[in-house]
């Protein structure tokens, strides 16, 4: 059990790490898109076509993207007024009730972003501005993003469940 | 429980509950508007917002605003831009008696108009200011007090973070916002830098005397560390204002300006690029599943009749404006001595709004009251984000309970401004309407 837990650890935290690492690829992109059409814009006259199309499907892509790390360090906002003070078994309720809605929410978000997912591929959206390119990458890449965040969230849990200690990057 | 206004009512008493019980405010908000829509309007409902919603919100133009905001203070605050700048103002305030202070107030006031985020400015000036004041003998709980609270005014002063999320779930001009909180922010700041020399001549023992150290020269080639941040300011503000870049592309353009600047000037590298890229990455997911939620919540509320109910129920009680804005600024402290203020302004903003739009006060002038609540709020205690970050970014200096007494002439200073900035709208108001 230890070495399957140790095996699926490694590869969701490369995952994790993966999804981020094209996270941070698009936001490079977006600044450098975004300004770019700008100096195009105000000083040659001629924006660069489609910036506000491209912009949403980064953005989108990226905001999911960057869920699974987010979950993996515990970076989601938490009152821990409360929570913060319970020791001993009360501290394990309250984290894996924290785990159970971050599983429950995720995978709302992933059921139905695979649904949408697949209505776009079905009838291969793409994009409205001048230049046409596909959506439904990007919703394929949303919904792996929000798969991503609720397997890290079942691993997270799991762990907890098998009394595993936390791995160094789980800490918040 | 078809009565809106009892659905409405248990619905925020569940969301605090399980809140209060570790969830994280996205999900706690996420599932009990969930939960609620699913009461109110069926399942059919439910899924196909959850379809539509989380995707419409994330891909939305205007919200690209965020992460370029982000972007740019992650690289501002890698390249060094931020040490300069209070190196450069140190040197011209420390012949005054509070210098450090003052310094401190004025160096955050300029880091905040390049960066949106009120803890990474606090947790940024514990690490370059807390160490030289405790060297210089300077009061240990009042120094990180006066960190902690200047870090605030990344709330209010542009590109401010809680006026993008303000922006978003009102639907309100985020560049109107933006110029509204310029002439409150300085008003801050103004008041500190006031009131400061008045607190050390009452309290001698809070900061020692002066000592001038530096030549004319000196300072006037530590103002070379300036222009980074002024070009930064020029090129995101003057581009909001005249009219020329929309928000977003304003980001876009200090994001991009903020990594030439860096590079030009040799101050970054290409792991710190790297970092900022993830790090902009991590927290831009973060906000945003909060604001899905927070936008899920929204939906529910006003499906299920919650906020026109209590819309008509506050604006019939025969309140006033002016009651009803002490009632907000009441609440809005209180909450904030125990939920930090991205979560309080989601969970509350979805149905104050109404009620205020209601009332006919003006947004844009409600918006700035309310980041200026939130900015008290992170340093009230005894739970306040900022006093925590400085806590935290000391390494043992500083412990809570110095934090809590040094803080305190500085919540007094941020009351006397709110009411100044209630008692005279045109503070907040004027600016915008000079807008190209």
């Amino acid at each position: 059990m230890q070495k399957i837990a140790v095996a699926a650890d490694l590869a969701i935290q490369r995952l994790c790490s993966l999804a981020l690492a094209i996270a941070a690829l698009i936001i490079g992109l977006l600044a450098a898109v975004g300004a770019a059409d700008i100096f195009g814009t105000s000083l040659l006259y001629h924006p660069v076509p489609s910036t506000v199309e491209f912009s949403e499907a980064g953005l989108a892509i990226l905001v999911f993207l960057g869920l699974a790390q987010a979950q993996r360090r515990r970076a989601h906002i938490t009152v821990d007024i409360v929570s913060g003070k319970l020791k001993g078994w009360a501290a394990k309720a309250s984290l894996g009730l924290a785990l159970i809605a971050a599983m429950l929410f995720f995978g709302f978000l992933t059921w139905r972003g695979y649904i949408a997912a697949e209505q776009s591929v079905a009838v291969d959206e793409r994009s409205m501005g001048q230049i046409s390119f596909w959506i439904w990458p990007g919703k394929i890449l949303v919904c792996f993003g929000s798969g991503m965040a609720m397997l890290e969230s079942f691993r997270q849990f799991v762990r907890l469940c098998l009394g595993m200690p936390e791995t160094s990057d789980d800490q918040p | 429980m078809s009565d809106p206004l009892i659905m409405g009512a248990v619905a925020i008493a569940a969301l605090l509950a399980v809140a209060a019980a570790g969830v994280p405010i996205a999900f706690s908000i996420g599932l009990v508007g969930a939960a609620g829509m699913f009461l109110t309007t069926g399942a059919t409902y439910t899924v196909m917002t959850f379809q539509s919603l989380p995707y419409a919100a994330a891909s939305e133009y205007a919200f690209a605003v965020i992460p370029m905001f982000v972007l740019m203070g992650a690289i501002a605050s890698a390249s060094g831009i931020i040490s300069e700048l209070y190196t450069a103002v140190n040197r011209w305030m420390e012949a005054e008696r509070g210098g450090l202070f003052m310094a401190t107030a004025v160096a955050s006031a300029g880091f905040a108009a390049i960066s949106g985020s009120t803890v990474v400015n606090a947790a940024m000036f514990t690490r370059i200011a807390l160490p030289e004041m405790m060297q210089l003998g300077y009061h240990k709980g009042v120094s990180a007090g006066c960190i902690a609270a200047a870090g605030t005014f990344a709330a209010l002063i542009p590109p401010s973070l809680t006026f993008v999320i303000f922006g978003i779930l009102t639907d309100e001009s985020i560049g109107a916002l933006f110029i509204a909180g310029i002439l409150p922010g300085i008003l801050t700041a103004a008041c500190y830098v006031g009131v400061i020399p008045l607190l050390v001549r009452l309290r001698p023992d809070w900061a020692p005397p002066s000592v001038s150290r530096f030549t004319l020269r000196e300072k006037l080639t530590g103002l070379k560390g300036v222009w980074p941040m002024l070009a930064l300011v020029f090129i995101v503000l003057g581009g909001i204002y005249t009219g020329v870049t929309p928000p977003t592309a304003a980001g876009a353009l200090g994001a991009v300006g903020a990594l030439f600047i860096s590079i030009v000037r040799r101050r970054i590298t290409t792991s710190d690029v790297w970092a900022s890229f993830k790090q902009t990455a991590e927290l831009t997911a973060v906000l945003f599943i909060l604001i899905i939620a927070g936008l899920l919540f929204s939906r529910f509320l006003v499906i299920s009749g919650f906020v026109t109910e209590l819309t008509d129920i506050v604006i019939n009680s025969g309140l006033s404006a002016n009651m009803f804005i002490v009632l907000m600024v009441l609440m809005y402290l209180l909450l904030g001595m125990f939920i930090d203020p991205l979560s309080m302004l989601v969970m509350t903003v979805p149905f104050i709004f109404p009620v205020v739009k209601g009332y006919g006060l003006d947004p844009i002038w409600f918006g700035v009251i309310l980041c200026k609540m939130i900015e008290i709020a992170v340093i009230t205690p005894p739970v306040g984000l900022n006093l925590f970050a400085v806590v935290s970014a000391s390494e043992g200096r500083v412990s809570i309970s110095d934090m809590y007494f040094g803080i305190l002439p500085f919540v007094v200073i941020e009351l006397v401004v709110l009411l100044i900035l209630i008692l005279f709208p045109a503070i907040s108001t004027y600016l915008p309407t000079t807008m190209m």
